[in-house]
Parts: structure tokens; sequence; C-alpha cells
């Protein structure tokens, strides 16, 4: 499988190769990634809900519960001028797992690469499902009073921020992400396959500035060893 | 081995077993189908009810809601509904007001009262326990079979006519259901998994392997629930029926749903217009899911009033895992190398628990060509009964191919056979009563194939005539327990030629003649021929492509000898097995062309020392080291303390350093494995004592399943010589305390990835605290700081692995010595 150089470079960067171009890990990194569509399934749920607000603090719309509180600042903030949010499940699946299992017993070396693999993967197609669900939602005509275009907020996690990690229990159940992708959230809020990802978009009417991703977003910014490095941790 | 395709030769298939006989049309006056009834969750939802955690309860709190809800389905035409029981488990149910066996009796009670009228049966519906079952999660077998017998003996005793198992995607919590309902009732049961478009469930189970495992253990009806709708999934149901003699269930869904609106897609017409095909791919019993409801049962229903069953295809003849199956017809691979007899590093390993040897011993097979793996855990020492299962878990969860358990023990074969997910096969049974009357009856509860051995209570017989007896008396014995010939593989035994130069060609004819007279496979354990003799891989060569000319299914080798397995792709070639010599070209043009670039490898002809063998993380090559110095009459000892550990200190402070990177410390640590093997070898063939510079217990806590940190400590842990006990991860803080307990363990090392398992870590440390002489604790994991480490009265808090091993020298070596209650604490970053 070609891997976009960004995923090759962000999975280097996650195991602790600090020079993305080091020809040893570069070439082994490579060698994984030509076998790893093997054991990829990717699966994913999404649905499109209604929010609304209370003293400005967004909640989702729903049958039952009828309110889903989302606490804390960040998405105060990223959701401030939104409407509606998707709610995304997302998974390599447990093929993967079962690959990473293996070769920790065969060589623990490719095991760690394999594992940042694996994570730089699931971000990039989070970031291609994402593309996919924007271009969905603006070609609809009149889904609702609020037509296209529509535009996204950033992407963002349960447990990151302040965003709690408890929601995703909440996921879990509204996409029913057992039956629909196989996604199973333990008591702690880890997930089972563990390249699994759930995730909030908002959606607005206006166009959304990057809030949270970039270096100036960062709450490690003042002592990130890349930047002191001279270098970013994003591609 | 197959992925799936299944083709249609005959020689795969049993004789078709008429479906008349199954016991869930026989409930019914032998129809031509079976509707069954739509989505219960749809309707509930219809309902509008008020909120509850578990819907099941609605049979207490609403029951007129789900007595009308049962009502519209069977007057839309249901011939058997489901009661609402879907997730009323105990666990589920351990906090609500009401107990499970109250929701499960009322909720049959509800559904037999409305089916009554109709004369409609009531199945109670047995769903996912929505737990992650081992080897991915915790859960094991016997609790989800736990779980699932007490539903089953409350649905039974609360009068149900029939059981389904639904919804299903892990096909070992699936085996759990079915066989509780199987040992704790007599009803008849259907089994429906949810697959997705590619064939399998999300664990990965292919419909093969499902319908194999599920007809094995004595499912009355098999098929596909949910996740699609009739579309798709009639490919998939086509591909159960070829497969399967069982009538075929089908329950699909409404067809998508939407992401705005989250409603299904399909109008009641385009369901029963697609269901069509579903009756074309064989189905004879079907109904709806997700999305359905009594409208759309009721077109199904007139739908399936105007066609005709297509008639049962036949069982295949097959093993399977829970990911692949293997046909038994044709040649195929069984590796031997999981057998202790005279293999004295397996026997060291077994009697130290060590299974992630023995893991690795399946995957090198498995990367070698085998086809399936025989697992054989016999030896003075070690209780087969505990060890078996354990070896089975420790390999599936690496290897998915088929197993043949191997054991003479028959209570450690069943043991096995509960807890191996796929259809296994045993070996063996021989012509003593004793071995029939133990061995045939667990084939037969398992729907196992069985070895059968040639032998009897007086040996072998040295005369063809004499074996073949023994073959037909065994066969006659399997045949009264039900269990068809195909399912019996004949071993003519193989007497070693050296002393019986006389019995070689009496096995040969042996194995010729029972092709002749059985449809019956041969199985062969090949090596055995050669013993005592020099260049033995000669003579084995030669008997195993004797034997393959003699009819030979199944041979037991060690697949990691090439020759061996050069002369079973060059035989498959001249027998017409390997059509077009696909396989033979694909693997011989492949060997020719390729450079071996995929292991690390020094480039200079002169062979690099240990040390540097080792920093650079060529693993085969520090093996070669270590090998030549072990015979320049090196002690093992003097290898570690003398090359290994300088070399990994040397990599350590570089990694330190910024020199190398993890990855790179972790390719040194394969390569210091690899010696360690090598001198592990050396001490076990010697039988010197392994010494070990202190026992560490290493477990990442309750409710954290990401445990690759934790396992690069265990590497380096292992590499510096320190022995592992590794409980693995979600690991309740009790299990720590017993380890620790009963083996008076030192040090632990406890690993948690997120804030959400620190409470877990804090409560697996106040207990272990609890003891007389509590050990000392060393934490680590992504969200651990000196200061919570503090805070949770741990030892030490390491900030990575290669400090982990610091901590560990010091603390049992006095090394840098850290005086224990906390201080001399590792830097936190």
């Amino acid at each position: 499988m070609k891997l976009h150089p960004s995923v090759m470079q962000t999975a280097l960067r996650y195991c602790g190769v600090r020079d993305p171009e080091d020809p040893l890990w570069k070439s082994r990194m490579e060698e994984l990634a030509d076998s790893i569509d093997e054991y990829i399934c990717f699966h994913y749920a999404y649905r499109i809900y209604p929010i609304s607000f209370q003293d400005g603090q967004p909640y989702i719309r729903q049958k039952k519960p009828k309110r889903l509180p989302l606490e804390g600042e960040l998405a105060r903030t990223l959701l401030s001028e939104c409407t509606k949010v998707v709610v995304i499940g997302a998974t390599l699946g447990l093929a993967f797992d079962r690959q990473l299992r293996i070769l920790e017993k065969q060589n623990p070396a490719k095991a760690i690469c394999f594992d940042a693999l694996g994570s730089a993967l699931i971000d990039r197609k989070l970031d291609d499902l994402q593309d996919s669900i924007l271009a969905y939602l603006n070609d609809l005509e009149g889904w609702d009073a609020s037509s296209p275009p529509c535009f996204f907020t950033d992407r963002f996690s349960c447990g990151y921020g302040d965003l709690p990690l408890s929601l995703q229990k909440d996921f879990e159940r509204m996409l029913d992400l057992q039956k629909t992708t196989g996604i199973h959230v333990l008591d702690s809020g880890m997930m089972s396959p563990t390249k699994s990802v759930t995730a909030l978009i908002g959606i607005s009417d206006y166009p959304q500035p990057a809030r949270i991703r970039g270096c100036a977003h960062c709450n490690l910014s003042s002592s990130c060893p890349y930047r002191k490095g001279g270098t970013v941790c994003h591609v | 081995m197959y992925e799936h395709d299944v083709n249609t030769r005959s020689e795969n298939r049993s004789e078709p077993v008429s479906t008349a006989s199954s016991r869930i049309l026989a409930l019914f006056d032998d129809p031509d189908f079976i509707v069954l009834d739509g989505a219960m969750g749809t309707m509930i939802q219809k309902a509008d009810l008020p909120s509850v955690r578990h819907p099941e309860l609605y049979n207490i709190t609403h029951p007129d809601a789900i007595h009308a809800i049962h009502k519209a389905y069977l007057n839309a035409g249901s011939d058997i509904i489901y009661a609402n029981t879907f997730g009323a488990s105990p666990s589920r149910f351990a906090e609500e007001e009401y107990s499970f066996e109250e929701v499960i009796q009322r909720g049959i009670e509800l559904a037999k009262e409305a089916a009554a009228p109709f004369g409609a049966k009531v199945a109670l519906d047995l769903g996912p326990l929505g737990v992650l079952m081992e080897p991915m999660g915790s859960f094991t077998f016997e609790q989800a079979y736990d779980e699932y017998a007490a539903m089953v003996k409350a649905g039974a005793k609360a009068g149900a006519d029939l059981v389904v198992i639904e919804t299903m995607s892990d096909l070992q919590e699936t085996r759990a259901a079915l066989l509780a309902v199987k040992e704790n009732s007599s009803l008849p049961v259907m089994v429906t998994m949810t697959f997705e478009e590619n064939g399998r469930t999300f664990s990965g189970t292919s419909i093969e392997a499902a319908a194999l495992t599920l007809e094995g253990l004595g499912a009355d009806a098999i098929g596909l629930n949910c996740s699609l709708g009739p579309e798709q999934l009639a490919p998939l149901a086509a591909r159960f029926a070829s497969c399967s003699s069982l009538p075929i269930v089908v329950k699909p869904n409404m067809g998508l749903p939407d992401p705005l609106t989250g409603q299904y897609h399909l109008s009641d017409d385009d369901f029963t217009a697609a269901a069509r095909k579903l009756v074309q791919a064989g189905a004879r019993i079907l109904g709806g899911c997700c999305g359905t409801t009594p409208s759309t049962i009721e077109k199904l229903s007139q739908m399936l009033s105007t066609q005709k069953p297509i008639p049962s295809s036949r069982s295949l003849d097959a093993i399977s895992s829970a990911r692949q199956f293997c046909l038994t017809d044709q040649i195929h691979v069984v590796g031997e190398r999981i057998n202790p007899t005279g293999k004295k590093r397996l026997q060291a390993a077994l009697l130290e628990g060590d299974l992630d040897y023995v893991a690795r011993l399946a995957i090198e097979q498995k990367e070698a060509g085998a086809d399936l793996l025989d697992v054989n855990v016999g030896h003075p020492g070690v209780d087969e009964v505990e060890m078996l299962p354990e070896v089975i878990r420790t390999i599936q969860s690496v290897c998915d191919l088929p197993l043949l358990l191997d054991s003479s023990n028959p209570q450690a074969l069943e043991a096995g056979l509960r807890i191996a997910c796929g259809l296994c096969a045993i070996n063996s049974v021989n012509r003593s009563e004793k071995s029939l009357n133990a061995i045939l009856p667990l084939a037969q509860k398992y729907g196992c194939p069985v070895v059968a051995l040639c032998l009897d209570e007086n040996g072998i017989p040295e005369t063809v005539e004499g074996r073949l007896e023994i073959a037909d008396r065994i066969a006659r014995a399997a045949a009264h327990y039900g269990i068809r010939p195909e399912r019996i593989w004949f071993d003519a035994l193989t007497l070693t030629v050296s002393a019986q130069q006389d019995q070689a060609p009496i096995t040969l004819q042996t194995i010729t003649e029972l092709c002749r007279r059985y449809p019956s496979r041969t199985i062969l354990g090949v090596s055995n021929i050669s013993f005592g003799l020099p260049q033995r891989q000669l003579v084995t060569q030669t008997f195993l492509a004797a034997a393959l000319q003699a009819g030979l299914n199944f041979a037991i080798i060690n697949p990691s000898l090439a020759p061996l397995m050069d002369t079973i792709r060059a035989f498959n070639v001249l027998a017409g097995y390997d059509e077009g010599s696909r396989t033979y070209i694909e693997h011989y043009a492949q060997a020719a062309s390729s450079t071996p670039v995929s292991r690390p490898s020094a480039s200079a002809s002169k062979a690099p020392s240990l040390e540097e063998a080792i920093y650079k993380g060529l693993e085969q090559e520090a093996a070669s080291a270590c090998k030549a110095l072990l015979a320049q009459g090196v002690q093992e000892l003097e290898i570690t303390s003398n090359y290994l550990i300088p070399a990994l200190d040397r990599t350590g402070t570089d990694y330190e350093k910024g020199i190398l990177y993890l990855p790179s410390l972790l390719q040194a640590a394969s390569a210091a494995q690899a010696v360690f093997e090598v001198i592990r070898q050396s001490l076990a063939s010697s039988s010197k004592p392994r010494v070990s510079r202190g026992t560490v217990v290493l477990a990442t806590v309750h409710g954290d399943i990401h445990d690759i940190g934790k396992n690069i400590v265990k590497t380096l842990l292992e590499n510096y010589g320190f022995t592992v006990i590794d409980l693995g991860r979600d690991v309740p803080a009790q299990k720590v305390f017993d380890t620790v307990k009963e083996k008076n363990i030192r040090m632990v090392g406890l690993s948690a990835l997120m804030t959400t398992t620190l409470p877990a870590m804090k409560e697996t440390i106040e207990l272990l605290h609890t003891l007389e002489n509590p050990p000392k604790i060393v934490v680590g994991g992504a969200v651990l700081t000196q200061e919570a480490a503090d805070s949770m009265k741990a030892d030490w808090y390491a900030k990575d692995a290669r400090q982990t091993v610091q901590i560990a020298e010091a603390f049992f070596e006095g090394k840098g010595a850290p005086d224990g209650s906390p201080a001399s604490k590792g830097e936190s970053e």
C-alpha cells in the first residue's frame, strides 16, 4: 500500500525517530507500509445531530436522552458558531491488533513501527472521511434550512483538552459502535480495536478557523522538543 | 488454506443430510419456509416508551407494549417470534431492580401468550454480552459460558420452544453461547452471526469458519442477521448455504441507515423484492432485523408463500480456526514442532510456563508453510489438562491455522476442545476399547475429525491386513457415534526404518489400501522413519514422497525443513493438485529472484563480533556469534555477563544520548533475544539450570488494554537476564496480588496508559501493600509522573523501559542502589 508521505513521517515521529529522512528507519517503515493493507479493515459510522446552547455551552439534541451536554472550554469555543455536529467512530479493525501482537513476539522494533504506522494511518483515514462527509453534505440539496455550503470546525476527540473522556460511552451508544464498527468502549474509556477513534466535528454556516491544529494552539508549544530543534511535529 | 471461494469439488463434501431432519423445521409440519419476526428495537422506539438502560425491562414495566409488538408480528405471519430477552444477561442486570431471571421469565411468558392463538413458537433470544472476549479483551470463554448458561436455564424453565443466538460477531463468544444451550437444555437452537460485505465478522471470522464451527458444535440452523440489507446479504447467504447442510437463516436490516435521520432506506416492497434473492441463495428461515416492521414481515410472508426452497447443500469437509478453513482432501502439512517429545527447549518452556516460545513456534511454522498445527504438551511435570487450553489460547492469539489437538489424556483433550476456537481435529483414537469409549464421544460432541491410529492394546500389527482390520473396527465404532467416514483420518503409523526395515513398505501399502477402501483421509508422522540414520533428511524426504504417492493427505512434518516442503510442493505439481503449477512457480520464482532484504544483515564479509551484532540489531549474526563462543567453550553465564549485557548497556547509553532511536534499541533487543534463545537451547540440552537475576511480575492494570509499552519493558528485562512473569493487560488487582503472594515475588512493574486507569493502578498498589512483606513496585506509562507515582505510594517511577532495567538491577543486585521506599526515583521527563 502506498501511503501518503505525511503518514510515513508522522509514524516515524511517533516511534521516536526524530529525523524523518533517516534512511534505515524510513526504509523499514516503507517495508511495513507495503503490506499494511492486509491488516486494515477500516470501518466507520457517523451521525449528524443538531446542537443548541445553554449559557453558551453546547449540547447535542437527540431523542433519548434529549440533551447530551458537551462540556468544557474546547467544545464551547469550537462549536460556538455551529448548528450541528458530526459524531464519528472509526477503526482500523482487529486484524491490525492481531498483526501487532504477532510482531511483538517476533520483533519488537517492527512492532513499535507498525503501531506508530497504525496511529498515523487512522488519523489520515479520518481526514479523508471528513473530506468525503463535507463533500456529501455540500452535494445534498436542501437537507435543511441552512443550505450549502457548510463548513467544518477542526475535528476533536474525547479526552483531548477538556472534552470529557466519558462522552466516549455516549458516542458508542449513539452510533451503536459495537454493531456498526466492532468498536468496544471499555469502562476506562479505552477502545478496542486499539486503533479506533471517536470524534466530533462542528458544522457551521460560516468558515471556521483552525483552532486546535498547529503550534499556536498546542498545550505543549512552550516545551515542545521539535520546536526546540527547529522543526514541528505536524506535517 | 482458503479464505473463501469454496468450489464444488465433490470430494470436499459429505453426503447430504436432509434438512427435513432439522430440529427447527421439525417444530412445524415440514414447511417450505419459516417466517421469523422483524425488529424489536425499532418497534420499541416507535412505541415511544420511557428511556431505560436495558429494553428487556419493558417486559415488566410495559408488558402491554411488548405483547402488542409480538402480536403485530404474529398477525403479519411470523411462525417464530423472538422474546424480548436479547440483552438479559446476569451481569447487565446485576444492579437493576429486576433480576435477569425475572426479565427472561416475563419475556417468554409475554411471547407465549401472544403466540398461543397462532400456533407460533417462541425463541429465547440471546445476543452478544457486550464484552470484549479474549484474546483482544479479558473476558474468558468460561465467563461467557456461565452468563449464557444462566440465561438458557431461565429461558428453558420459562417454557421457550427454541433458542436463538443472534447478532454475534465473535466466534468464541458464539461458541460459548451455543455450548451453553447444548449443555443446559434440550431445545433446538438457531445461530446467526453478523457479517460485513467482505464476508467476515468484525473479529475476522469467515462464513466458512463460522459454518464449520457452529455445525460441528450442533447448531440446528445457522446464518446471518443485521449489518446489511437483503441485497448485500444474498451472496453471503449463498456462501453459507454452499458449505452447510443445515437450514440457512437470514434476518437482514431494512437497508442502510441515513446519517442525517437514522432512518433505514428500503421500502417494504424493496426489501421483499431483494429477499427473493435470499431464497435463491438457499435461505429457508427468513425475517427482518433493524428497521423492519410488521408490514415488512407481512410482505415477506406473502412473498415466501409463492416460493419453493432450494435443496440444501452438503457440509464442507474441512477444519478451521476462527478465521481460516482447510479442506481435508488433497495434501496438507501439519506442523509437528509443538510437541515436547525429544525437544528439550520446548520441555523447559512448558515447565517454566514460557508460552511466548510456543507462540513463536506457531508463527514460525505458519510462515514456513504449515496448513495446520499439531499441539501436544504431554511431558512429565506438565499438567496437560491445564496446559493444553493455555497453549491453545496462546497459539490462537497469534496464529490462525486450524489445530490438531494431540493428547492421550481425554480430559486434556476435552479441556482443549472446549476452549479452541474453530473446528479442530483430535489426535488420536486407537482400537482399544478404552480409547474408543473415551475419544469418540468427544469427536461426536465437538463435531471433530479424529485421527485413528492403526494399533490396539497389543501394539502395531506387522502386516497390512492387521492394520486394516483395526482401521475397520475403528470405522465401525465411529459410525456408531455418527462420525462420518470423511471425519476419520487414518494413521498407518511410521516405524523407524533403521530398526524395522520391513515395516516401511507395510506402512505405505496400508495407506494405499486405506485410500482404496474408505472415503476417509490419511495422516502420517513422517520424520520418525529416519531416526538413527545419517543424513536423515534424505530418507525422510524419500519416504514422504512415497507416502504421498500412496495417497497420504496429511503429512506431519517440520515445515522449517526446506527439502520436505520442496517435496510437497513438487508433488502437488505432479499430482495435478497445484493447478497450472501456480503455487510452485510463485514460490520458487520468488525464491530465485529475492534477496534477503527483510532482515537486518551484515554486509561485510567478516562476521561481526557478538557485541557489534547486538548493537547493530543483527539477529542471525548475533546468534551465530553466540554459537561460536559456546563452541569455543565459553560458558553461557559468561556470555551473558561479559558480552551480552555490555552490548545492551552501550545500546542503552547511546539511546539515552539520542544517538540511537527507540526502534534501534528494540532491534538490539531482538538480537539479544536471539542470543538468549541460543543460550537457552544450550542450557536445556546440557540440562543446566537457567540463572535468573531476579523475578519481576509485570501487568498492565485493570481496564487498560494498551500494552505495547509493558511489552517493551518485558523484552528489555528479559534481555538483561531477569525472569518476567507477564500477567498481560487489563489485569485485576487481585490477580497481581495472588501471583505475588503465591510466588513470593519481590518486584512488580505496573503500567497504565490513561488517566482513567490510574485508580486501578492505585488500587493494585494498595492491595499489594496489605501483604505482610509487600514487594517493591515500579510504575510507568504515558500518563504517569513522579508526583502520581508518589501519591500512589509506588516505590519507583520509571520514565521508560531502560530505566526499569536500571531499577531492577539496582534493586536485585545493589547496582546504583535505589533504596526502595520512594527514593532514588527515575527522572520524570
